[in-house]
This record gives C-alpha cells, sequence and structure tokens, in this order.
C-alpha cells in the first residue's frame, strides 16, 4: 500500500508524464493477491479523492452563479445534482460499516458509489463538463 | 489496500489533471493524501484526522447541492 500511494503522490504533480491508466495498470498488479480490510484512512482517501470532481463541479456553479458559464449552467446543474445528492447518505452509511468493520457491506456501497460516479462523469460529459480524461 | 477502495481512489483521482488544467491548486489535497498515508503508517492517525477529512468532504457535498436559484 505505502509503495502504490508513494507512487502516486511522486506522479500526481506532473500528470503529463505518466498516465493514469498506467498507474492502475501498476496498481492492479501490486494488488491482485491481497484482501487487506477497508480502514476509516483508506475511506478519508476516498473522500478526498472524490473531493476532487466535487471541486470542479462547485467551480462550475460558481462560475454560473457569477455570469462567467455557458448559458446552459442552471439547467446542466440542476440535471447533474440529483446524482450528486445519492452520495451523502452512501458516504454515511460507508463511514458506518468501515467503522464496524462490516467489509461486506462496505464492499457493497464502495460499489455503489463507484457507479454513481460513473453516472455523474457520463451525464458531465455529455452536458460539456470535463470531470476528467482517463477511463478506467 | 482493498482493490475496490483502490477504484474508488484512481476514480477520484482522474479529476486532478483537469482541476490542474483549469488552474486549481491541487497540491493540498495530494498533501492531504499522504499526510493520511503517512500517519496511518505511522500509526499516528487520529480519529480527529479522518473526521476533519469527513466534514471537509461532507461541506463540499452540501455546498454543491444547495440549490442554485433562478
Amino acid at each position: 500500500m505505502k509503495r502504490i500511494l508513494l507512487v502516486l503522490l511522486l506522479t500526481l504533480p506532473l500528470p503529463g508524464c505518466v498516465t493514469l491508466e498506467d498507474l492502475a495498470a501498476g496498481i492492479s498488479l501490486s494488488t491482485k493477491s491481497i484482501a487487506n480490510p477497508v480502514t476509516p484512512a483508506d475511506e478519508a482517501q476516498v473522500e478526498i479523492a472524490l473531493g476532487g470532481a466535487i471541486t470542479l463541479l462547485q467551480a462550475y456553479k460558481t462560475a454560473c452563479i457569477e455570469g462567467r458559464a455557458d448559458v446552459n449552467c442552471r439547467a446542466n446543474i440542476a440535471q447533474i445534482q440529483p446524482y450528486i445528492r445519492q452520495i451523502p447518505p452512501l458516504i454515511t452509511r460507508l463511514r458506518t460499516f468501515v467503522d464496524s468493520n462490516d467489509q461486506i457491506n462496505a464492499a457493497v456501497v464502495y460499489n455503489t458509489l463507484k457507479n454513481l460516479y460513473v453516472d455523474v462523469k457520463s451525464t458531465a460529459t455529455q452536458l460539456g463538463i470535463n470531470l476528467g480524461s482517463s477511463t478506467l | 489496500m482493498n482493490p475496490l477502495v483502490l477504484d474508488l481512489i484512481i476514480k477520484g483521482l482522474e479529476s486532478l489533471p483537469t482541476l490542474f488544467d483549469a488552474g486549481v491548486n491541487i497540491w493540498h489535497r495530494v498533501e492531504e493524501i499522504k499526510a493520511l498515508a503517512k500517519a496511518e503508517k505511522d500509526g499516528t492517525l487520529t480519529k480527529a484526522d479522518i473526521a476533519a477529512v469527513r466534514a471537509k468532504f461532507d461541506a463540499d457535498l452540501e455546498d454543491f447541492n444547495k440549490p442554485i436559484g433562478p
């Protein structure tokens, strides 16, 4: 895990040098046979990572309110918000499962969050909002 | 680390290059992930550290989810 994070941290400030696909390939190879439990620290890192997408959406919303975004921005945000509003209750459940070491239910919520993220990204892309270009 | 967790982290991190391109400073976010990993490795991670990350994420979500108005 430490090696994986080190690779991530060393490469993040230089996004043009190593693709996320490269990182994913390395991570996949490194973790294939590991079935570690989800720790609160793991879950917190997920929240920081997903927070990047929320930051982008918030920047778009701010630009929209200030009149610096496209003419359809209010409608676009209204289309994305129903997805994002599904996240808080899922995160609450995830935290509970992680804190109580309920790994099976934590995995179910993780998968739900992953699918939700894919839906958000897909919808945002259709609306012309870029939440990241890599596909994993 | 659990592969499910890694997958979610990766999916979240994929927004970082776009943040970078948009001129958003991603250094703080990277530092947060680094500090969490280091504290976990050193065994110094506290419930308060976790709570701080959770509170920040909750605040960001709440902020975006507020109605945008007419």
